[in-house]
């Protein structure tokens, strides 16, 4: 599957809990991944740009599921 | 009297660490979010916080956070793993020292279980170990059963099991095993790993130091996820008609005790920077100089050859509750009656008693008090 490796991107996990183990898991890899704000975005982060294909490698390697969007 | 002296750390620990009164103010205080119902600021912090709890639990019992639940209380876990993962016509098998928590459960499903003795006349050592496996796997041989049940250490006594040995039994049984770890957390080395536990089920409230209205299932990394006892909101994919898919938020319907978690995070916090082996040696020599004491006003004490806090005993020539009441009323805080094991009680051939469970924070010289005070009875 392709993805935009130029910009930010933002992805959805399973959980709010999800959400955050992954943002961790990608902060001690060095990745800055941000959560969302606003509306029914608990379980969603975003990726920064140039970290997406790593980042989404990262993820994978984890066991963590998630959609874009 | 002027000071009170609180022998009930079995009931619930006190007093608490001020880092854990501390936490839970300043949730209250600074945070007070609800977590994954929002995506503000303020939710998102409390979401941290207690994800920070699931970490620093996985990281003590050996899971991965997403395998920590979060419940009500040990009581709250227990049913969920043994209501959640039984399956209808597979035996079950407790132990002979069971709490109501894992008693009521066991008999709402199965009127007859299997049931294993934890040889409590026996010293510790090898050969009690040894005689307690073959009654483990006679049990389970003649129940055909799904899963065991058993309570790392006794809530009546000091008695305790070869957890480890028993896993790693069940595990080559393909039987669930699932550990009742009340009395055992944050001062015997529970490891889900290493000792093969499906299911660990603990209070927040007592070895771990935080305020009482949390506990925890713990999920062994191969675990069955058991099916949820409560449906609700879980705060992600509203439209969908069932719980999510994944642990945690598929077994943590509604809102978390999240104030109490705030403080179990700073519980565990605290156990871990003095370290289990510490607290249990301290609580060891505590609960040895205690049964010392009593045994030198003629006190005879039930399950007197396993070492630990919880000490069980009656005082001569009173009925236990009027005893309780007695030494409530001069400033020693302890319980009276069956301590809701009527199993275990019938083990060590008792129609109840009064128990004093030492914690951590309990002192030589309280015990010096409570003996002064037992030698003005006699």
């Amino acid at each position: 599957m392709s993805y935009p490796t130029n910009r930010t991107i933002k992805i959805t996990v399973g959980s709010v809990t999800w959400a955050i183990k992954a943002r961790r898991i990608l902060e001690a890899a060095g990745i800055q991944a941000l959560p969302l704000r606003g509306g029914d975005c608990e379980s969603m982060i975003e990726i920064p740009a140039n970290d997406t294909r790593r980042a989404l490698s990262i993820l994978a390697s984890a066991g963590i599921r998630y959609r874009y969007g | 009297m002027d000071k009170r002296c609180y022998f009930d750390n079995a009931a619930t620990s006190f007093p608490k660490p001020a880092a854990v009164i501390e936490a839970v103010a300043d949730f209250m205080k600074h945070t007070g979010g609800n977590p994954g119902r929002g995506s503000h600021p303020l939710a998102l912090a409390a979401a941290e916080l207690v994800y920070s709890c699931r970490e620093e639990a996985a990281a003590l019992f050996e899971t991965a956070p997403e395998r920590v639940i979060f419940t009500s209380g040990a009581t709250h876990a227990l049913n969920l793993a043994i209501r959640g993962l039984h399956t209808p016509g597979r035996g079950i098998v407790l132990s002979d020292m069971e709490h109501n928590a894992v008693r009521r459960p066991v008999l709402a499903l199965h009127p007859s279980p299997a049931v294993f003795d934890t040889h409590p006349e026996m010293p510790p050592g090898r050969e009690r170990d040894e005689a307690i496996l073959a009654s483990v796997r006679d049990a389970i041989r003649r129940s055909d059963a799904g899963m065991l049940i058993a309570s790392a250490a006794s809530n009546i006594c000091s008695l305790t099991i070869p957890i480890g040995e028993i896993g790693r039994l069940c595990r080559s049984r393909g039987v669930l095993f699932i550990v009742d770890g009340a009395q055992a957390a944050g001062s015997i080395d529970i490891r889900m790993q290493r000792d093969s536990i499906d299911c660990l089920c603990l209070p927040g409230h007592k070895g771990l130091w935080g305020p009482m209205g949390v506990g925890m299932l713990i999920l062994g990394p191969h675990a069955p996820l058991p099916s949820p006892l409560l449906l609700g909101g879980s705060g992600a994919d509203s439209r969908s008609v069932g719980m999510p898919a994944l642990p945690p938020e598929r077994l943590e319907a509604g809102t978390l005790p999240v104030p109490a978690i705030a403080g179990l995070l700073a519980g565990l916090r605290q156990v871990k920077a003095i370290g289990p082996s510490r607290i249990r040696q301290r609580e060891v020599r505590l609960g040895r100089y205690l049964k010392e004491a009593l045994g030198g006003l003629g006190i005879p004490i039930a399950a007197a050859l396993h070492p630990g806090p919880t000490v069980l005993f009656h005082m001569p020539g009173m009925k236990d509750e009027e005893a309780a009441a007695l030494l409530g009323r001069n400033g020693f805080c302890l319980r009276a009656g069956l301590h809701c094991a009527p199993m275990a009680h019938d083990r060590l051939s008792s129609s109840g008693g009064i128990r004093a469970s030492l914690g951590f924070f309990n002192t030589g010289e309280e015990i010096d008090s409570f003996i002064r005070f037992l030698k003005t009875r006699s």
